[in-house]
């Protein structure tokens, strides 16, 4: 896959604090990437300095292979968390960036990104009539119709139902497939993981090798991670004051296994949860660990609540920072 | 042997008397349609809007420039600005006076006791008003207007003019304090205008001098007309702020 991101030595700062710093990372196109973390852990900065709404202090970002200036502007489409619409209509608002870039048949542009976006409401609707999932569809439809190669989306689950984060998953899924490319973030690392195609894990403004679930405080002692509930085997002597285990690295199992997978808890069911074709088993073994596994598998082991199971993973799937 | 009056039958009863034939006389002079007043009214109406007007088309870009883009020091002038709303009519009025006599730099352009005079200084005064004002309700707006319309692509004149659409209601406020604070002003009026008979009489001039010269019912009018003005405009910008 071709580089749509390129970023080297990036670090941004405000008032002097430093709270983005990537030495290096690419975000491949044509594919859905998620950035989780947690709150001020740096996603929303990431975003718009890949929106180019912002410089980095420091380092380079290239996209597409070239500088990222203000001429990228209508290649790259930015969803706030919450959308702010401009006075107006729909269709007003979605015919907003269209008029800025002085594009020609305005009106049916932004009629067929409203549809795109599957926006049911009267198009000549004034903005504070309309609904959360409404207006965050407007603010979609408003990016789409500039055709844009990349939609950045910053926690776009946030304010939707059910039924809207699901349209919105789909959506997603077929944009990427028709050749589009998304960076979303979301706090989520669970539907991020299910959702998308690579995961990038930022605590305190830096990428860390690890999808933030499974994550256990505690400390190191030789080779060993020290939780003060269990004991996690390291590949080698690491420091570092957490551990996260990836959740699709984990492997469920009825009994234990004879395998070379040197952490083995013995645990319950204590959640289940559909993720798209995957099913998320929550397991209480000491610690809290959560798996990914396919419906079919779920489906085979025949898991209920409350059932005892054993978590297994590899040493070298343990993640330490 | 003197008989001095008791205060109350000599004093209490005919102040009462004067005031209440005054303010009959005054709204008399009103319903009256009395040319001259009115000429009064007209005069002052046309120097604040105009005043208003001149001021407004610096004030407005540049306010939603202060209140948009940051910049060293944006932060000492506003704290000048908002020092400089609260500048005495009479301080401006007397170093307009200075710049405008005949012995002043602008001297030879012969403005002193003319409206345009009055309509320059009422303008120097609402300018930091209006900057101050239109400055804090484009700082005010909604932080994700900007980097939306970034976002989209929006040039620098795009940019304003949509801050300028999506303040309106804050930057028109601005103006209506402004168009009062003109009208009301005394200090520019009478130190640029001279408060001569239609042509420089205002009503704020008119009120203080005619009432000095006894004719109080003329002041007591216009002080009523004054009055209804001022409430009319208060109740605009009450409506304004509560549609926002």
């Amino acid at each position: 896959m071709s580089a749509l991101y390129r970023i080297e030595g990036l670090e941004h700062r405000y008032h002097g604090r430093t709270v983005l710093a990537i030495e290096h990372l690419i975000v491949e196109a044509n594919r859905l990437t998620a950035l989780v973390g947690a709150n001020g852990s740096g996603k929303s900065t990431l975003l718009r300095l890949l929106a180019g709404l912002e410089r980095p202090t420091s380092g380079t970002i290239r996209f597409a292979g070239g500088h990222l200036n203000r001429r990228c502007r209508r290649r790259i489409g930015w969803v706030m968390q919450q959308p702010y619409l401009l006075r107006g209509s729909a269709l007003d608002n979605v015919m907003l960036g269209l008029k800025f870039h002085r594009l020609s048949r305005r009106r049916q542009r932004a009629l067929k990104a409203l549809e795109q976006v599957g926006f049911a409401a009267d198009p000549h609707c004034p903005v504070e009539r309309l609904s959360g999932g409404e207006r965050q569809r407007v603010a979609l439809a408003r990016c789409l119709a500039l055709e844009p190669e990349v939609l950045l989306l910053d926690e776009p689950f946030t304010h939707l139902d059910g039924a809207s984060c699901r349209q919105l998953e789909t959506w997603l899924d077929q944009w990427v497939r028709q050749g589009g490319s998304v960076v979303f973030s979301d706090h989520d690392p669970d539907r991020s993981l299910a959702l998308a195609g690579r995961v990038i894990a930022l605590a305190a403004g830096r990428p860390v090798d690890a999808p933030l679930v499974n994550v256990f405080t505690g400390r190191c002692l030789g080779q060993r991670f020290h939780t003060g509930r269990i004991e996690i085997v390291l590949p080698g002597p690491c420091r570092g004051g957490h551990v996260a285990v990836d959740p699709r690295d984990i492997v469920l199992s009825l009994s234990s296994l004879p395998s070379s997978m040197r952490n083995r808890f013995l645990g319950k069911v204590v959640g289940l949860r559909v993720l798209g074709d995957c099913v998320r088993v929550s397991v209480e073994a000491g610690e809290k660990f959560e798996a990914l596994i396919t419906r079919a598998s779920c489906r085979e082991m025949g898991l209920t609540l409350g059932q005892p199971l054993w978590v297994q993973f590899k040493s070298t799937a343990v993640r330490v920072f | 042997m003197v008989v001095f009056p008791q205060v109350n039958e000599t004093i209490i009863v005919p102040r009462m008397d004067f005031f209440e034939a005054s303010l009959a006389a005054a709204i008399g002079l009103i319903l009256s349609g009395d040319p001259a007043l009115f000429h009064i009214v007209a005069t002052s109406l046309r120097i604040s809007l105009m005043a208003v007007a001149m001021a407004a088309l610096p004030a407005v870009p540049l306010g939603i420039l202060i209140g948009s883009v940051p910049f060293p020091g944006r932060r000492l002038l506003r704290q000048v600005l908002a020092a400089l709303v609260a500048m005495p009519t009479v301080v401006i009025g007397l170093l307009l006076y200075g710049l405008l006599s005949r012995r002043g730099p602008l001297g030879d352009w012969g403005l002193l006791y003319t409206p345009a005079a009055v309509i320059i200084g009422e303008c120097v005064l609402v300018l930091p008003l209006l900057l101050h004002l239109i400055g804090s309700a484009v700082l005010a707006a909604d932080p994700r207007l900007l980097p939306t319309l970034e976002s989209l692509g929006a040039a620098f004149h795009h940019k304003l003019w949509y801050l300028f659409l999506e303040t309106r209601t804050g930057i028109v406020a601005a103006l209506v304090t402004a168009f009062g604070r003109a009208l009301g002003e005394v200090g520019v009026a009478m130190m640029l205008g001279g408060n001569i008979a239609g042509f420089t009489r205002t009503m704020t001039t008119a009120i203080a001098l005619e009432t000095s010269k006894g004719a109080f019912e003329l002041g007591l009018a216009l002080g009523l007309i004054l009055l209804t003005v001022a409430f009319l405009v208060n109740a605009l910008l009450a409506r304004m702020q509560t549609r926002r």
